[in-house]
């Protein structure tokens, strides 16, 4: 059974989670240099967005994989 | 009852459970197959939470919760790129993996380079940078281990050691893989219970979420915002390596993609690591932040998270978390030395021998080598040459230099020959080397690099450009390679 499951259905390149990923890398680096206004909690938004917001963004982008493959 | 009489009682009750288990599994195996890998033996949820407990490490408890703790959230976006290491990981090299792993025998990774580049000198020269590696690897974890115990026990350091080293080894090397993945999925638990009580409870003591982080800011300005202690290059640096670069960095949690059968359970496993991580993170970095606020003056950074406990906890709670704590740094020690013996047995002492080895024999050498290395590292853990998270940080660059493009661009790229693997893996690595020379030269600090770039970014770019190059300049890889490792491909187009 497991067997024919690595065999029979081929290899598919996920290529919207490689650009999620891109955007990740590229989109994190940028993201860390920009001089951010001020937030609520004694925080800039750039900790919210990046930091924060960042964990959102992987854990969202893993369970997009896992439903869709792609 | 003293409050070093409860910790010791409720460590004592869970180092003995662990043994337990690991004798227990010790009766159920046949194989170095069982031992190594346990391979279709273990669920999603153990697979995912062996692949995180290795990867964090007691260094992301101890080391990492400190250095945060003096960088404050110029150090957070490593956090957050380490929460994302299993996705890069599972997506671009576990699925890859477990699939060639189902039709090439493979124990390690050095097993997949020797039958990607068809030639056992890249596999050979891997195994050695590894070795080189997990030593001072281990002696982080167990000085973090150490530390633990001499603020909570208030016993010396090195007794401390002494203890919590023969008991991790032994335990390693009673148990093999299956006892370490189910070990690792219990001590994940106990991490999220722990770090799910000890996070508020800090935010709270430091005044909540908002006075906490103005506290913070005025006694670390430069720290309460992304850039500012640090400068940008290290923090967008720091950001790029502690993800993507786990692919080669982390070669002890890479060998869990060769555990599962489907890729169903790899996918689950992926959820199960990642959700566990950011969670963990989170807390962390909540828990280093609290500790600036509440322990100003405290000078050893490595000491943040066990003074925090021991200030805020009840014992009998605090040693709870403090068995997750060692938890993570048990699972890391377990894992790289069950790595570590394989490396020696599958890949250098069985490839010599001209005689069929039997199983039984081959299991001894393995616990032997074990046994070995644990104990090298448990002497270099005597006297350790830095921080925590600084000599882990050293181990990590030599791995993410030296396997992670011959590891990926092994798995997607047919046209990567062998040439192109040693010489990117060597370059790699000694181009990593340098950059720490060079910073230690310049600034006279093994931790202060050129423009604040990581050695572990510099080593793994120049590995990818000599591989690539190299690849491009040599005679293509044998069709039966090609075949072996892209069949999917062709079976997909047919």
């Amino acid at each position: 059974m497991a067997a024919d499951s690595n065999r029979s259905t081929g290899r598919r390149v996920p290529h919207i989670t490689l650009m999620l990923m891109a955007l990740f890398l590229v989109g994190g680096s940028l993201g860390l240099i920009v001089d951010w206004p001020a937030g609520p909690a004694n925080l800039d938004w750039g900790v919210w967005l990046m930091v924060y917001g960042g964990y959102v963004y992987v854990v969202a982008a893993a369970l997009f994989y896992v439903k869709t493959g792609k | 009852m003293e409050a070093a009489g409860q910790y010791t009682l409720i460590l004592g009750v869970y180092f003995a459970l662990m043994m337990g288990l690991g004798v227990w599994f010790n009766s159920r195996k046949r194989s170095r197959t069982d031992y190594f890998l346990a391979r279709g033996k273990l669920g999603p949820g153990a697979i995912g939470f062996s692949y995180s407990a290795t990867q964090m490490s007691g260094s992301s408890y101890m080391g990492a919760i400190g250095t945060e703790r003096t960088f404050g959230y110029n150090f957070s976006p490593a956090s957050v790129s380490s929460a994302a290491a299993p996705w890069f990981t599972y997506v671009l090299v576990g699925d890859r993996l477990r699939r060639v792993a189902s039709r090439v025998r493979c124990h390690t990774l050095v097993d997949v380079f020797d039958a990607r580049y068809y030639s056992k000198a890249p596999g050979r020269w891997a195994a050695m940078i590894m070795l080189l590696a997990f030593i001072p690897l281990i002696a982080a974890q167990l000085k973090a281990a150490g530390n633990t115990f001499e603020v909570l026990l208030g016993i010396p350091y090195l007794v401390a050691l002494g203890l919590f080293g023969t008991i991790v080894i032994l335990y390693t090397v009673i148990g093999g893989m299956e006892a370490v993945a189910w070990t690792d999925m219990i001590q994940g638990s106990i991490m999220i219970v722990g770090f799910a009580v000890l996070a508020p409870t800090a935010v709270i003591a430091a005044g909540g979420f908002s006075e906490m982080h103005r506290q913070y800011g005025e006694i670390n300005p430069g720290s309460i915002g992304l850039i500012g202690t640090m400068p940008a290059l290290w923090v967008v640096s720091s950001f790029l390596v502690w993800g993507f670069f786990q692919i080669g960095g982390a070669p002890a949690a890479i060998t869990r993609f060769l555990i599962p059968e489907t890729d169903s359970t790899l996918k689950k496993a992926m959820v199960y690591s990642i959700a566990f991580s950011s969670f963990i993170y989170v807390c962390g970095t909540l828990i280093a932040i609290s500790s600036g606020v509440l322990l100003p003056t405290l000078d050893r950074a490595d000491l943040a998270l066990p003074t925090l406990i021991a200030n805020l906890m009840p014992p009998v709670l605090g040693g709870v978390i403090i068995a997750a704590v060692l938890g993570a740094t048990m699972s890391t020690i377990d894992s790289i030395l069950l790595l570590a013996g394989s490396l020696v047995v599958e890949n250098l002492w069985l490839p010599r021998r001209n005689s069929e080895t039997d199983e039984a024999t081959a299991l001894r050498v393995a616990r032997v080598s074990t046994l070995t290395i644990g104990g090298l590292a448990l002497l270099m853990a005597i006297e350790p040459p830095a921080a925590i998270f600084w000599i882990v940080t050293m181990s990590f660059t030599l791995m993410a230099s030296g396997f992670t493009f011959p590891l990926l661009l092994g798995l997607w790229w047919p046209r990567a020959t062998r040439q192109g693997a040693l010489v990117g893996m060597l370059g790699g690595v000694a181009a990593g080397v340098l950059w720490y020379l060079a910073g230690y030269v310049l600034y006279g600090d093994m931790n202060s690099f050129i423009g604040g770039v990581w050695p572990a970014l510099v080593g793994p770019l120049v590995s990818l450009a000599l591989m690539v190059v190299v690849s491009l300049l040599t005679a293509a890889p044998p069709d039966d390679v090609v075949e072996l490792f892209f069949a999917d491909e062709v079976e997909a187009v047919a």
